[in-house]
């Protein structure tokens, strides 16, 4: 299997002085589910954004489907590795559902009669077809969850990032999440603090603490309730 | 939390609703264009104007009161620009009075523009509030877009339509947190709270844009926002535009 994204030794520090990350290696092979796990603050969305480098640190090294993360490669890398907000409402901008889940595929040059295809496509698979018209301030929490997820999967991405995708559901709407995700078999790197979500949708677990990488291992370590707690958790 | 919408009634689907947006854009547009150039006194074409407005009201099934009640918000605005006007027009004198030391003089002139203003006002409104409780929102933007509106002033528009419920509840929350923890009715203590609550509101804006601008960025965001257009103009909507059009302009032309 091939290493689809390779961290190496990633340190960043925000803009007013904030230290968010410090010395961060990681590697996701291709098709992976991994779990990142961690106390508030420990800087795991701060490694979200810099997947697709939006976030970008002039120390350490980030490889990409084996491209470095440059801005020369920004836009190929963007149309690949695809974040989803924690909040819905930052996902979706644009005035309709329909509009919303086109974007990504109008921004990446398809033709009008492909995205009608593909966005009636994904939104019935997300079980939300004839809402293409809805604003999304029209929706409910969960389905506004989903569209923020079909916005990113429509555009097809190899590697997909997940910022809490399960926070503020209520289980039944959880669990329809939790059967979508485990439906593509694309590679996943899933932030969160429901365990719960983890232990079913992925196989490794990293836990971070304080911008570092404290446990990298089988997801064995979820049971473990003592090794959590010493790590903050 | 639930907020009245401000294209309401715009699900309704009546005749009026499925007329293509455009095309009702391009009539309301007009319409208004030739109500504010019909000369004042003529009262009967304003009352031929709004037989037309109350027609298409009713044939879009809307609630009448609803509607009324709606164009009316803008009057307020209208009195307190135009209500001096009577008092400041030469002419014929209709009436003065001796207020304190003040010498008031109202002329016929001066009325009939103030008559002028607010008919005219109130006519563009109630039009443009049957325009836009019977087109969606998204779809009104998308009509817009296609008639050639800088780009610019429609994402603003769209922008503001999709987030402004979440300004409301964003205030209603850091409402709420100050009413449940803050006792003291002293007003000066009162203004420095509402202080950093604007201040609090404005952080908290500043970085939800920020964050939509990196949603926006990861799925491709270059600078300019496409969207796929998916009017069709049919028969119907060529009749209605061309019917009404011609009505109007007989009675704006008719003499
Ligand atoms: N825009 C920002 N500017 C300055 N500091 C920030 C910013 N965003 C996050 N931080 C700080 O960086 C650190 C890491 O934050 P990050 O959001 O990555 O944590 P997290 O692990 O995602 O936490 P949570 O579980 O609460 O989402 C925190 O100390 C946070 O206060
Ligand atoms: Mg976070």
């Amino acid at each position: 299997m091939d290493k689809v994204v390779e961290i190496k030794n990633l340190s960043y520090t925000y803009p007013d002085g904030t230290p968010a990350l410090n010395g961060v290696s990681l590697d996701a092979m291709e098709g992976e589910s991994i779990g990142i796990i961690g106390p508030n603050g420990a800087g795991k969305s701060t490694l979200l954004l810099h997947l697709n480098g939006i976030l970008q640190s002039k120390n350490g090294a980030i490889k990409v489907l084996g491209m470095p993360l440059t801005n020369r490669n920004l836009r190929k890398i963007r149309s690949k590795v695809c974040l989803v907000f924690q909040d819905p409402e930052d996902q979706l901008f644009m005035p309709t559902v329909f509009d919303d889940v086109a974007f990504g595929l109008i921004n990446l040059g398809y033709h009008a009669q492909a995205v009608r295809g593909k966005v009636g496509e994904i939104l019935e698979r997300v079980d939300l077809s004839g809402r293409e018209n809805r604003s999304a301030h029209h929706l409910s929490f969960g389905e506004k969850k989903l569209v923020s997820l079909a916005t990113v999967l429509v555009m097809e991405p190899e590697i997909l990032l997940l910022d809490e995708p399960t926070s503020n559901l209520d289980r039944k709407e959880k669990r329809g999440i939790i059967k979508f995700l485990q439906e593509i078999d694309k590679t996943k790197i899933i932030v969160s603090h429901d365990l719960e979500m983890i232990e079913q949708l992925c196989q490794r677990v990293v836990v971070m603490n304080r911008g570092k990488v404290v446990f990298t291992g089988d997801k064995e370590i979820l049971k473990d309730d003592s090794r959590l707690k010493s790590f903050g958790l | 939390m639930k907020h009245a919408f401000l294209d309401k009634y715009s699900d309704l689907g009546s005749i009026i609703h499925r007329v293509d947006p455009r095309v009702k854009v391009i009539f309301f547009f007009v319409l208004i264009l030739v109500i504010v150039s019909t000369p004042p006194q003529e009262l009967l074409k304003f009352s031929g104007y709004f037989l037309m407005l109350l027609i298409l009201l009713l044939l879009s099934r809307i609630p009448l009161l609803y509607v009324f009640a709606r164009s009316l918000v803008i009057i307020p605005f209208v009195l307190l620009t135009a209500i001096f006007i009577p008092f400041f027009k030469g002419g014929e004198v209709a009436g003065s009075y001796n207020f304190l030391t003040l010498n008031l003089t109202i002329s016929y002139k001066g009325i009939l523009i103030f008559q002028n203003i607010l008919i005219k006002s109130w006519l563009s409104v109630l039009s443009l509030t049957i325009l836009t409780s019977t087109t969606k929102f998204s779809s009104l933007l998308k009509a817009l877009e296609t008639l050639k509106v800088p780009r610019v002033i429609i994402l603003i528009a769209s922008f503001f339509y999709r987030y402004i419920f979440l300004l409301i509840d964003q205030i209603m929350k850091i409402k709420n947190a100050r009413d449940s923890r803050s006792f003291k009715k002293n007003p000066v203590y009162q203004f420095k709270i509402i202080g950093y609550m604007i201040g609090e509101l404005f952080i908290r804006t500043y970085e939800r844009a920020e964050r939509i601008y990196l949603a926006m960025v990861s799925r491709g965001f270059s600078g300019t926002i496409h969207t796929l257009e998916s009017f069709k103009i049919n028969r119907f909507d060529l009749y209605f535009l061309g019917s009404l059009i011609t009505i109007i302009f007989f009675i704006r032309l008719w003499r």
